[in-house]
């Protein structure tokens, strides 16, 4: 090992001399000379502080997702309702000065998934416009306006934002693939399902169709007394009955494959991202091969 | 070794304690020491992400709060002036400052002084103030270095300046050994016995506590040599790869420069050549042109080799492999062409400039007697029209220095054809030479002639026939790095400083300064040295490595200034 000399705590001595003599009192003297022992932390920047939290609320979404997980998935262990109920059921972190201010509050409450993961959306979108505000205004190291932006900060701020929107691409896909298993059987009998229920609906409409045929030709062609009247209108009422409840089942079941081709549409709209991921990847990796072999020779 | 080993160390030492990202910031001589022991690529390793000079940090405006700023400079007034206004209005986060030689109080005060903003986190001395080109060889690269020829009162704050410089970077080498020296000095030199004294005090009185290291039996050697002892050396002509290299083309700072040479492909206008990085170049650097040449084909037939089995490229399997060593094929075929390129440069420039001849008569001249067949020589070689300027010139002076006491006239004759055939030549260039390194001002026995047993040596060699006439030349340093091994340094010619003479002992360590320059065959003659392992470790070092034509442009520039102050006296 070579020889090498420290002169910090000579420096230390200088420094404490001229603060002696320009006349700083004691306790600036104190604050100068703790400065070399802990050294002053660089400040946060509010950027850095907001995406801190964005990615704490991101990390919350994905704890409570797996810990439902497996009561989500097992066909057996819950209804589909209190699937429907979890999937609305989520944490909710309330804002107080709105999305633009850069000012969280941590309350805890409840509030639909869908609506949360939009809310992390939009509050990345926010950051990244900042990323153009913040460097317009901001005024460097100690004060000094910069003359033009610096580079390497946006690019860092850019990758920020990035990493952000991926980590929340993670998670809702976790959250797609477990819909996915939910909806399984509704995905394999998507074709036969479909034919299935135009049939099942004017099978429908003949039966209330003919129903009516059935009461206007008892009142035309049969003049009976009041209690065949009665009867009869009883019967009318018991088929309007049954109508009835078959319709609401059909609205019932129509709501449920409305819900579910949503949930389709939007498994199939990820699936769509992923191969023109999967498409702009190996377009870059043909780019680096020609880049390569170009080189090479 | 150890300098090589010592500046990595240093380096390595700055950088790895403070995390995260860092910028390097040097000035003209600091780069020169980093750049010879660390590659970029190492630098980047260890989150270097930007390099730059301290003269033109300041020029620039850009604010890099996220960069930790490491600089490592000499302690020179310049650089603290810009270190004053940098830590005034600070572009970084952090500063850490580490200087290569010792600092003053007065500059502690003035950059405490300017730190303002409290950004300096550490101030550390490392004593990285040389440049160690090879493992036993370093350098200072002091530009004006033409001042040791000059007497004192010609130019004394000049002079103070150089000697400063010289004794700065003595004092670091030792410091990065951990070494105290008994130093000695060449007698007959005014400049080596000042630099000797003003080290001594420096380390026996000023700095007493810095220097006081771990006492070993035999204390190591600090040889401080003028160059006019030995100016036969830097003037001869080289046939030795690395020597071969810097006469020819020049090397500075282990870089090649081909641009002046001719138009070359973009990779190639500036080659490095250095043995710790290069394995071809470590086997090589000290065999002679022939051999490298045969080497060099061996090289290229392996190499060729190796292209081969990567055409058969049949399988997928192969495709891979190929992809795979691509990199390290490319290392190789890059080298292999910028060792043929050297060759085939230095090759034409020897065909250009008829070297073999010249060089024949030079060797001749510098070891063999014959004083008339000598003259007839280089009368020869002044007449022939293809030998250019420098190498006449050269062989007037190799001719003067060992027959200045015979035949006068013959001498003036040969002055006299020079002036006429070289329209550039300086009149009296020879004459000031033979002022600084004539036989008077000699301590060492240059011609071996003066010692019976050197002359007893000479004859024997001569009976016995030398290997190669071109290599047959052997430096003066040779025989006294034999004379320290076995002890012999005599005390009359060689006085020791102070009063720790030990009479008849042999020192383990060894460091060899010679004040104006030394050469590579020089170099070379003490790397073949330390390879005998006789118990001795010899590190050369000077205030340049010198070519032919950097001693003939010192000597110049001495003579212009010895000229006017003489004239103005």
């Amino acid at each position: 090992m070579a020889k090498v000399r420290d002169r910090t705590e000579d420096f230390k001595d200088a420094v404490r001399h001229t603060a002696l003599s320009l006349g700083y009192d004691e306790s600036k003297l104190a604050a100068i000379l703790a400065n070399f022992i802990i050294h002053k932390r660089r400040q946060r920047s509010p950027f850095t502080k907001a995406a801190l939290k964005t990615l704490e609320s991101i990390g919350t979404l994905e704890h409570f997702m797996l810990k439902h997980r497996k009561d989500y998935v097992d066909l057996h262990r819950t209804t589909e309702q209190e699937r429907d109920s979890i999937e609305h059921e989520c944490l909710k972190i309330a804002w107080s000065s709105g999305i633009g201010g850069f000012g969280w509050d941590g309350v805890w409450e409840r509030l639909p998934v869908s609506a949360f993961i939009k809310a992390c959306q939009e509050q990345i979108d926010v950051l990244k416009n900042s990323i153009n505000d913040e460097e317009d205004t901001s005024k460097g190291w100690f004060g000094i306006r910069a003359d033009k932006f610096n580079a390497d900060t946006v690019a860092h701020k850019h990758g920020v934002v990035l990493s952000l929107s991926e980590r929340l691409h993670s998670v809702t896909s976790q959250f797609d693939q477990l819909r996915a298993i939910r909806f399984q059987d509704a995905i394999s009998k998507a074709t036969p399902r479909r034919k299935f229920k135009p049939v099942v609906k004017s099978s429908s409409e003949d039966a209330s169709k003919s129903n009516n045929l059935d009461v206007r030709e008892l009142d035309q062609f049969r003049p009976e007394p009041l209690k065949v009247q009665q009867q009869l209108l009883d019967d009318e009422t018991r088929a309007l009955q049954v109508e009835l409840s078959s319709l609401l089942d059909a609205v019932q079941q129509t709501e449920t494959k409305m819900v579910e081709m949503s949930a389709l549409n939007h498994l199939m709209a990820t699936h769509v991202l992923q191969q023109a991921q999967q498409i702009e990847q190996l377009y870059l990796q043909f780019k680096c091969l020609e880049m390569g072999i170009g080189i090479s020779n | 070794m150890v300098l090589v080993s010592a500046a990595r160390d240093y380096v390595n030492r700055m950088l790895q304690d403070i995390s995260g990202m860092k910028v390097l910031i040097l000035d003209s001589h600091t780069v020169s020491t980093v750049s010879v022991v660390y590659s970029q690529s190492e630098l980047l390793q260890k989150e270097v992400f930007l390099v730059e000079l301290i003269e033109s940090t300041s020029l620039s405006r850009e604010s890099m709060s996220h960069l930790k700023a490491v600089y490592f400079l000499q302690p020179t007034s310049e650089n603290i002036q810009h270190l004053r206004r940098q830590l005034a209005s600070p572009r970084f986060g952090e500063y850490h400052l580490f200087f290569s030689n010792i600092l003053k109080d007065t500059q502690i005060h003035i950059l405490a002084d300017s730190d303002e903003l409290e950004v300096v986190q550490q101030v550390q001395e490392f004593y990285a103030d040389f440049v160690a080109v090879d493992p036993y060889h370093f350098t200072l690269n002091i530009p004006s270095n033409h001042t040791y020829m000059l007497p004192a009162v010609v130019d004394p704050g000049n002079l103070q300046h150089f000697c400063d410089r010289v004794v700065d970077g003595i004092a670091a080498v030792f410091l990065a050994m951990k070494r105290r020296p008994i130093i000695r000095y060449q007698r007959t030199s005014d400049v080596a016995k000042r630099i000797a004294q003003e080290t001594s005090k420096l380390m026996y009185q000023q700095e007493s506590g810095l220097f006081d290291f771990r006492r070993t039996e035999i204390s190591p050697l600090l040889l401080v040599l003028d160059r006019s002892d030995d100016p036969v050396t830097p003037l001869l002509n080289q046939w030795t790869y690395q020597a071969m290299v810097h006469e020819l083309i020049g090397i500075q700072d282990n870089k090649v420069d081909l641009r002046s040479l001719g138009k070359f492909p973009k990779d190639q206008e500036e080659v490095v050549l250095s043995s710790e990085q290069d394995s071809f170049f470590k086997s090589n650097m000290y065999e002679n042109f022939g051999d490298i040449g045969m080497n060099i084909k061996r090289l290229v037939d392996e190499f060729q080799q190796a292209a081969k089995s990567n055409q058969n490229i049949q399988t997928i399997e192969d495709m891979a492999k190929f992809v795979d060593n691509y990199p390290e094929y490319r290392k190789m075929h890059g080298n292999i062409s910028k060792h043929v390129t050297l060759v085939t440069e230095m090759s034409k420039i020897v065909e250009e400039r008829k070297l073999m001849l010249v060089s024949q008569t030079e060797q001749e001249l510098a070891c063999n007697g014959g004083q008339v067949a000598a003259f007839e020589a280089v009368t020869n070689l002044l007449n022939n029209e293809n030998i250019s300027d420098i190498d006449r010139l050269r062989l007037v002076m190799l001719y003067a220095l060992r027959y200045e006491k015979e035949s006068p006239v013959q001498l003036m004759q040969l002055f006299n054809k020079l002036a006429s055939r070289s329209p550039k030549y300086k009149p009296g260039l020879v004459q000031f030479l033979l002022k600084q390194a004539g036989v008077d001002k000699r301590t060492g026995d240059l011609y071996g002639n003066r010692d019976f047993l050197n002359i007893a040596r000479n004859m024997a060699r001569g009976l016995k026939g030398v290997e190669n006439v071109y290599t047959q030349h052997q430096p003066l340093l040779f025989q006294t790095m034999e004379s320290i091994t076995k002890g012999r340094l005599r005390d009359v010619d060689y006085p020791c400083i102070g009063n720790h003479f030990q009479q008849g002992s042999r020192p383990q360590e060894v460091v060899i300064f010679i004040v104006g320059g030394t050469t590579y065959e020089e170099s070379r003659c003490v790397a073949l040295q330390n390879a005998t392992n006789s118990g001795t470790r010899f590190v050369l070092g000077g205030s340049v490595v010198l070519n032919s034509k950097r001693f003939l442009k010192d000597l110049e520039e001495a003579q212009r200034i010895a000229r006017s102050s003489t004239s103005v006296v």
